[in-house]
């Protein structure tokens, strides 16, 4: 498995426990705890503080893979640090396959976001409170984002064409 | 009728010929990813004309002995 594919599933795993976090947290402390449906300080806190977790989920993960990475090839036989050097430069640098792929996905993720947008925005207007909206702006950003890392890994596995 | 242009290579060839040079070698020299040489030598991947002329300069040899096209009725 390569290095990017790598980045993708660390993605993946952390749009997965941001996930199961916030439904946890939220759904939990809705049910337990009687919050109203209108309380939007605690619905828009739950969603920042999930952002906030995920962004430092994946910061950790990414730098954890990084030096994963550099160890594995530096337990190779006959290594200098300059060729380990000049390999991980190789091996983390983006060129043109990645930014072609990174293009595609990225379209993924903003047209789920954009479908929720809209969903959500017909939500309120059908009369649903504030937690709905919310909550579909959420969930849709963090599926767009889902999304966008198995088509990552698939582009990186079946390959990617210009067209 | 469009024809869906296949875009065939002969870079594990001309690997073969410049010292068994490695995936490795030639990314570094190309200045991509190993990932990418792999996915263009089994052809996941078509370069754009600028990755192309480079992997042609590192070999030594024009673009069309490196790659070339089939035609395939779509």
């Amino acid at each position: 498995m390569s290095y990017n594919e790598k980045r993708a599933f660390g993605g993946l795993g952390t749009m997965l426990l941001v996930i199961v976090g916030y439904c946890i947290y939220a759904f939990g402390s809705y049910n337990n705890k009687n919050i109203e449906n209108d309380n939007i300080k605690f619905w828009a806190g739950a969603v920042l503080f999930f952002i906030l977790i995920g962004v430092i989920i994946t910061v950790i993960t990414q730098i954890v893979i990084y030096v994963g990475e550099y160890l594995i090839l530096s337990k190779e036989k006959n290594q200098s640090k300059k060729s380990i050097k000049n390999k991980m430069k190789t091996i983390s640098c983006t060129d043109e396959m990645d930014r072609l792929i990174e293009l595609k996905t990225a379209k993924i993720s903003y047209a789920f976001t954009g479908i929720g947008f809209v969903a959500a925005m017909i939500a309120v207007v059908l009369g649903s409170s504030i937690a709905v909206m919310i909550n579909i702006l959420f969930f849709s950003m963090c599926f767009g984002g889902f999304c966008e890392g198995v088509a990552i890994i698939y582009y990186y596995k079946v390959g990617v064409s210009h067209e | 009728m469009s024809k869906k242009l296949i875009i065939k290579n002969k870079i594990r060839t001309l690997r073969f010929f410049a010292n068994e040079m490695t995936q490795q070698e030639l990314a570094e020299r190309v200045g991509s990813s190993r990932q990418t040489i792999i996915a263009i030598e089994s052809e996941k991947y078509s370069p754009s004309l600028e990755m192309a002329f480079r992997i042609a300069d590192v070999f030594g040899v024009s673009i069309n002995d490196v790659f070339e096209i089939q035609k395939n009725d779509e």
